[in-house]
């Protein structure tokens, strides 16, 4: 079977073209066994491409794939082993629920009476037993990707790819699928690929993601590591919101920089390489990490400009020498500031990155 | 890889049969009319065009489809704009019965028509009783071109009216309402967005018209009408190996024919897709009829459909019909002729060879369009466009030519063997039946694998089905509709097929239904009955055919029928 502790699948300089468009430039990244990976990224950033040539249903330029340590470039998509949930489903519209689960294992040449078996508990497992006999234009869009999910799993696969199979659900059915699809991967040791431009189902379900731009990726890592230490600039603000400000290095010291920026001096941290003094870099603030009072390492005097109640947090926009920030704090009833008011902007040095790029 | 092996040898097996059938046989056409033996010479094109003999007889013919292709559009637009834009009860069993002109070759009609029509026919007669004429008029004799329009417009129109019902479902309706709510009254709404938009449907359609009734032999032989480009070379096919100027006269049906579809594809180029634009959001609004609107619609329908089904209803008087002389109506009716019809040596073999003909021809069109179709569609391989446009060639090509290039091509160089159809022309039969109607089906499955989505097959491959067993599994069956209608209408037009049988089957035994027809109205005694009745056979039978591709396909019939 699987050694454990090599990556599951790992793609080596993946690039690919199509026509003068760089799909894909030098992607690299290895997903181990049983582990919930993300491509994360805006449409057209390359991510389904990369999802299909995983599959073997696109061609790579250059690079090579393995699963498991065997290079899968010589193998057609109908051997890669690895199935994918589609986007539109594409469950076949002349087969039953029954038959469209069950088409692997008949391709496979699997026993009847197996496939009878395996079919039933795939549709158990995604509590639809009982529906085989329904053709896919009877189910409501959850129930039909349901059905995607369960023609993946009846297979037994090491590998399940899921190419934003959320995107087609109401936000109601989506929180629940999305609870569904983790509770399906804590019971099996499959490899999950998810790819999503959808940042919320990245952080609450991945183990690690990696975030893509333009055919590149530009970070890797865990959902939490991504948000509280973003690498770049474009990952900051594609994950979440964020303050960016822009400024100069003044001073370094130890983990610490001091950049000058427009709404005075600030205290921030860095990851990765030490930035040069004199640079133009950004400093990042999450909303949720300013406040309006108490004491901290940063702090400047402010004008709300506005206070909008969006439900469980109140979201103001706060003047500082015109300069804008964002900033969130939950609801109180009774005291939320209102426009106008005079407040002193305070954030923790720990809670600003300095990133160069 | 060995997929992409695969691939190309499917690409060369039918590159090997439209090149062989097809190219070389016009390639042999073009060479006989324009070299001889001292190399390259317009000799016979210049003799074809000073005799005034000839250019008679291609103004004549040149007329002739004018006048039908106006006919149609006369015909076929008022029915269906009303059926594209309004709702009223009986629509669909109206709109299928509009097919009905289609399951009856013209010629067979034209049986029943000179009947109807002739000096003693029932026309005259009634006009007699009732006083209104003194003696009796030989309609055909006096207006032979008339007849032959007329004819040629009852059989085509509903191949016009298809196309437009089809271009016209795809216009947003938005796109008129707008219109609409900017003054424009309903006329000018239709003439001014519904019109331009409806364009390359209507264009699409027109040629194929004018092509059909360019190069249509079987109405003017049976009117006796022998002035026409068809018939002439009909003439010629006697001395196919000795007179090139046979050759020459082919060969301008074909660069007319080419013409026509050229210019058709260029315009419906030109206007572009700003029909279908909006397609996405097209919730077609069918407006319900007010009741004198749909008195008029009624009697509209009523009046095209009685006067299309005319040559249907008269080939019927004439199979059943005894002592018809003089008289409205026969004076005796019998069931003989059908009888007769199943149990003469000829007919039995015409239909058996028709039926075999037929079934082969659509077999293999079913084999090659959907091929071709998947070749272009899916498995994309260079040279996939290059095929499907040597596939659309066929509807530039009339059978005529096709015949008299296989008389001439294959005859020569493959004497009695089973490719010269003077020894035996079934295998030529099934080749030119399959390629004239190959353009159909590589549209009719075509157009049903751009609506099925690649990622079905993309899941299949995923889960593990070869190449192979994705077409069979998944490909295929969402496509049967598609390739099931096309087959049935390759096998109905088949079976109807003139030119091509009446030139190629030249012994009895090889005769296609057709032939025989044709040859039974020169049997003496009540060979005209038992000709009937063999055309109502046939009828009843492409009726059956046509009523169930219609079911199957639906609006989308349309789209088949279509020159671009």
């Amino acid at each position: 079977m699987h050694s454990n502790n090599s990556s599951m699948i790992e793609v080596r300089n993946i690039a690919k073209r199509f026509g003068s468009v760089t799909a894909l430039d030098n992607i690299r990244f290895s997903v181990s066994r049983g582990e919930l990976f993300f491509l994360l990224g805006p449409s057209g950033c390359g991510k389904t491409t990369m999802l299909r040539i995983l599959a073997g249903l696109e061609t790579q330029d250059k690079g090579s794939i393995l699963y498991n340590g065997k290079d899968v470039a010589e193998l057609p998509p109908h051997k890669r082993g690895a199935p994918m949930v589609f986007q539109n489903y594409a469950l076949w519209p002349h087969m039953s629920v029954y038959e469209n689960v069950a088409f692997g294992l008949v391709e496979s040449k699997t026993p009847k009476k197996e496939i009878v078996a395996r079919v039933n508990q795939a549709l158990e497992q995604v509590n639809l037993f009982g529906m085989g006999n329904r053709m896919p234009n009877q189910l409501s869009g959850g129930q039909q990707q349901r059905v995607v999910l369960a023609r993946a799993l009846v297979m037994n696969p090491h590998t399940v790819l899921l190419d934003e199979p959320l995107s087609n659900l109401d936000a109601k059915l989506r929180s629940e699928m999305r609870e569904e699809i983790e509770a399906l991967h804590k019971n099996t040791d499959i490899t999950f690929i998810y790819v999503t431009h959808d940042q919320i189902e990245a952080l609450s379900l991945a183990d690690r993601m990696a975030m893509m731009d333009n055919g590149k990726i530009c970070a890797i890592g865990t959902p939490s590591a991504l948000y509280h230490r973003p690498p770049s600039l474009f990952c900051a603000t594609f994950l979440g919101e964020a303050n960016a400000l822009q400024g100069t290095v003044l001073n370094v010291v130890g983990n610490m920089v001091i950049t000058d920026t427009a709404i005075g001096k600030i205290k921030a941290v860095y990851q990765g390489n030490t930035p040069t003094i004199g640079t133009s870099v950004n400093c990042i603030i999450r909303p949720e990490n300013i406040r309006i009072d108490g004491a901290g390492d940063n702090s400047a005097q402010a004008i709300i400009l506005s206070s909008r109640m969006t439900g469980a947090t109140t979201t103001l926009l706060l003047d500082v020498n015109g300069t804008i920030l964002r900033a969130v704090m939950l609801n109180e009833y009774g005291s939320n500031p209102a426009a106008g008011t005079m407040v002193t902007a305070v954030f923790k040095a720990t809670d600003t990155i300095v990133v160069t790029s | 890889m060995s997929a992409r092996f695969r691939s190309w040898m499917l690409f060369s097996v039918i590159a090997l049969f439209l090149g062989a059938f097809l190219l070389w046989p016009l390639a042999h056409v073009f060479r006989k009319a324009l070299f001889d033996s001292n190399g390259f010479t317009v000799f016979y094109f210049k003799a074809l065009v000073t005799d005034p003999l000839q250019i008679r007889a291609i103004g004549t013919s040149l007329f002739i489809a004018v006048m039908v292709t106006i006919g149609c559009v006369i015909v076929a637009l008022p029915p269906a704009w009303l059926v594209a834009r309004r709702t009223f009860p009986g629509k669909n069993m109206i709109s299928a019965l509009m097919l009905v002109p289609l399951i009856l070759p013209p010629f067979v009609g034209a049986v029943g028509m000179k009947i109807l029509f002739a000096r003693s026919g029932s026309l005259s007669t009634l006009l007699m009783h009732m006083g209104i004429v003194s003696g009796p008029i030989d309609w055909l004799g006096q207006f032979p071109l008339v007849g032959i329009v007329v004819m040629e417009v009852m059989h085509l129109f509903p191949i016009l009216y298809l196309n437009l019902v089809a271009a016209l479902a795809n216009i947003d309706p938005s796109l008129e309402e707008a219109a609409g709510n900017l003054g424009a009254s309903p006329w000018r709404v239709f003439k001014r967005i519904s019109l331009p938009l409806a364009g390359p449907g209507l264009f699409g359609g027109i040629v194929l018209v004018f092509i059909w009734s360019f190069t249509e032999l079987g109405t003017p032989l049976v009117f006796g009408y022998r002035r026409v480009l068809p018939v002439m070379i009909y003439d010629s096919v006697s001395e196919v190996g000795t007179n090139p100027m046979g050759y020459a006269q082919v060969t301008l049906v074909l660069i007319i024919s080419a013409l026509g579809f050229w210019v058709s594809k260029y315009i419906s180029g030109n206007r572009g897709n700003v029909a279908t634009l909006g397609r996405l959001s097209v919730s077609t609004k069918e407006k319900a009829l007010s009741l004198p609107g749909m008195l008029a619609t009624y009697t509209l329908f009523g009046i095209v459909l009685f006067v299309a089904t005319l040559p249907h209803i008269s080939v019927i008087l004439v199979s059943c019909g005894k002592r018809w002389f003089l008289t409205v109506l026969p004076e005796e009716f019998t069931l003989a002729f059908f009888g007769r019809a199943l149990s003469m040596e000829l007919t039995q073999t015409a239909l058996f060879n028709s039926l075999f003909l037929s079934i082969c021809a659509a077999t293999l069109d079913v084999f090659m369009g959907f091929s071709i179709a998947w070749l272009c569609v899916r498995s994309r391989i260079r040279g996939g466009d290059l095929l499907d446009t040597l596939a659309m060639l066929p509807l530039a090509v009339p059978g005529i030519v096709i015949a008299f290039g296989y008389l001439g091509c294959f005859s020569g160089h493959f004497p009695n063997t089973y490719l010269d159809p003077r020894f035996n022309p079934m295998l030529l039969l099934i080749a030119s039946y399959s390629i004239r109607r190959l353009p159909y089906i590589v549209r009719a499955i075509h157009a049903g694998l751009q609506q099925v989505s690649s990622a079905y097959e993309d899941a299949a491959a995923n889960l593990g089905a070869t190449p192979l067993r994705i077409i069979r599994r998944i490909t295929l069956p969402l496509v049967a509709a598609n390739l099931l209608a096309g087959a049935i209408l390759c096998f109905a037009f088949s079976m109807l097929e003139v030119a091509d049988s009446i030139i190629l089957a030249q012994t009895e035994r090889f005769y296609p239904i057709t032939k025989a027809i044709y040859a039974l109205m020169d049997i003496l005694e009540n060979g005209v009955n038992v000709a009937a009745a063999l055309g109502v056979w046939a009828m009843a039978l492409l009726g059956a055919a046509m009523l169930w591709a219609s079911c199957l396909l639906g609006k989308k019939m349309g789209q088949m029928f279509h020159a671009s």
